[in-house]
């Protein structure tokens, strides 16, 4: 199906998923109709406890879902969302007591009724998913032990909240609306088991294996994976996948790795991985042989996707492995267009793939651009970092027509994409990956 | 130019389920009113020198106002009194205009944990069969008063407008 449509059409399904269960409870039995605020405060509570089982279908991967808008994008909505949640979900019982403040005592979790104090207890929940998710990095929380942390945490949230809407009794009146509820938040609850358990359960069939770790200048690995006993995998150049390094895909330790292989050697993955996290400073120690599991290809942020006559490619340190993947991808097929590269790193000893550019610059139509952040004092290329200056000189004429892809940390696709925008390079041709996902 | 789109949907989206919460709370709160309230309620209304047919509307009325919290059959659960020995502030001093009042400014009280919320928005016909309905039916009115205490429409009128709050209410409990 044409992706806009398909796009369109999920957001239309989630419009109805999240309103109605809510519109449901307006058929009979129909409890006596009460204030516009106090049934605002309801309304907002249900909406809250939806948007939270949804957050479910969201991190699933499921890739009919994920494929027309890229499962980054689908992330980010996952965490901006929630912050729409959670305010959604506070906002419920202030609306509640300012109505009437002598439902003051329905926070005392002494006091109250079962329903105020399983409510009381989702909040807290709640409150506390959030904050170790917004502050992980400053709390010094592990990534692993956070992923952890996280669902049981979202469990807990939508199982009280669910037992907060059985028992406040006031709409869940006939037993059909009680189902509504139940089974609408057990299925989108059952995506977990579908991800943690169905999923490994089918990668056990698909094992690969490290066959090659090899040091990369500026602390990066390159990672080889080879398939055992299967045919490998298909993905498009400029994805990724998650990549559990066990010998068992059940484990909750994975990551998200973009591959920098071509996508025409679907036997052969390679992962460009720099020591930034925690696992990946580790990778370099995994010994050959260690057996992987991995669930991909994901993302949208890929040449094959955005045709064009040409291309521009800005990587910023890490995010040149994307990048690597296009150009190799781009080699194997023998592609004629036009590419200008434009490398940025904080030094030349920090980019890890220069070397391996070299070849690549004989067999495809590419300008390359070294752009060392603090150059050597020998150096008379370009240097300092990716502005609108700097794009003003190396850009080509035909930049209208070009697809741009920017890759790197967050701060630099944002200032590299305000320094494209000036350079009148149109926003529908510029292409990002937020590859922070955790 | 996904990342465009995707902040772009963000807001659209929370703008769409918050009005989607809004328009169920309108809904609700205008009530669906299929037939018209006032000429439904002009039925059960006793005329002078007529008795008052309550039965029928005050279970209707209960059900669909105080059986969530105090159960069908008034028995009451957690935090909400059972309805048992209702009747028998009736005949005390007092304890009519209390009972009324009750119903029409709630009652926040120490003696229970859960605030009993106000139902004065139900019409004078209406709450003076759920009051008889509970008084007959689970408040063994004929072990503490004769019949003719029940509770009349006229009563319920005559107590409205006063303003009180739930904990006052409280205060006028007879002893």
């Amino acid at each position: 199906m044409n992706r806009t449509l398909a796009g369109v059409a999920w957001v239309a399904l989630y419009l109805l998923v999240v309103l109605v269960p809510m519109f449901l409870m307006l058929l009979p039995p129909l409890p006596s109709g009460r204030t516009f605020w106090l049934e605002f405060a309801v309304a907002l509570g249900f909406v809250g406890l939806i948007q939270l089982a949804v957050q479910f279908v969201l991190i699933a991967r499921f890739r009919p879902l994920t494929a027309p808008y890229g499962i980054d994008v689908i992330l980010q909505y996952h965490r901006q969302i929630a912050l729409v949640a959670v305010a959604v979900i506070l906002v419920h019982p202030v609306i509640i007591i300012v109505d009437n403040p002598s439902r003051l005592e329905l926070l005392n979790p002494f006091g109250g009724t079962i329903a105020s104090r399983f409510g009381i207890l989702a909040i807290l929940a709640l409150s506390t998913l959030v904050l170790t998710s917004v502050f992980r990095e400053r709390l010094g929380f592990r990534y692993e032990a956070w992923r952890f942390t996280h669902l049981a945490l979202g469990l807990i949230t939508v199982a009280f909240a669910q037992a907060h809407v059985s028992l406040a009794g006031l709409y869940t009146n006939a037993p059909w609306k009680q189902a509504v509820w139940v089974v609408s938040a057990v299925m989108m609850l059952c995506l977990v088991v579908y991800l943690r358990v169905i999923r490994p359960w089918r990668q056990r069939r698909s094992p690969w294996q490290v066959s090659r770790v090899e040091s990369l200048p500026g602390a990066t690995v390159a990672l080889t994976l080879e398939p055992q006993g299967h045919a490998g995998m298909r993905f498009a150049p400029g994805q990724f996948a998650w990549i559990k390094l066990a010998n068992s895909p059940f484990t909750l330790e994975e990551h998200p790795f973009s591959f920098s292989s071509s996508a025409e050697d679907t036997g052969r993955l390679e992962f460009g991985i720099k020591g930034l996290g925690d696992f990946s400073a580790r990778v370099g120690s995994i010994p050959a042989g260690t057996t992987a599991f991995i669930d991909g290809p994901h993302g949208a942020f890929s040449i094959d996707r955005y045709q064009a006559p040409g291309y521009v490619f800005i990587a910023g340190g890490v995010g040149i492995t994307p990048i690597m993947s296009f150009l190799r991808t781009m080699a194997d097929r023998e592609d004629p267009r036009p590419v200008l590269l434009i490398y940025a790193d904080t030094s030349l000893e920090e980019m890890s793939y220069r070397e391996e550019l070299v070849p690549l610059e004989k067999r495809l139509s590419l300008a390359i651009v070294d752009l060392p952040e603090k150059p050597p004092p020998d150096w008379e290329g370009e240097h300092g970092l990716v502005d609108a200056d700097l794009l003003g000189r190396v850009l080509p004429e035909e930049r209208f027509a070009r697809d741009v892809f920017v890759c790197g940390p967050p701060p630099m696709m944002d200032a590299v994409q305000a320094a494209l925008l000036a350079r009148d390079v149109p926003r529908e041709r510029i292409h990002l990956e937020r590859f922070v996902l955790a | 130019m996904r990342h465009f789109l995707a902040n772009i949907a963000l807001y659209v989206i929370a703008a769409f389920l918050v009005s989607g919460a809004a328009l169920f709370a309108l809904m609700r709160s205008t009530q669906f009113v299929l037939t018209d309230e006032e000429t439904m309620l002009a039925h059960y209304r006793p005329a002078a020198g007529e008795s008052f047919e309550w039965r029928e509307l005050g279970e209707r009325t209960y059900v669909a106002n105080c059986a969530g919290c105090h159960g069908r059959d008034g028995t009451g659960r957690d935090q909400y009194p059972p309805l048992a020995t209702a009747a028998a502030l009736l005949p005390m001093h007092g304890g009519r205009e209390y009972l009324i009042d009750l119903h029409l400014y709630g009652l926040a009280s120490a003696r229970r944990r859960a605030p009993m919320p106000p139902m004065g928005h139900i019409p004078d016909v209406a709450l003076a069969a759920a009051m008889n309905h509970v008084l007959v039916e689970f408040g063994q009115l004929q072990l503490f008063a004769p019949a003719e205490l029940l509770i009349t429409p006229a009563e319920i009128a005559a107590r409205r407008g006063a303003g009180i709050r739930p904990q006052d209410v409280e205060q006028r409990r007879p002893r």
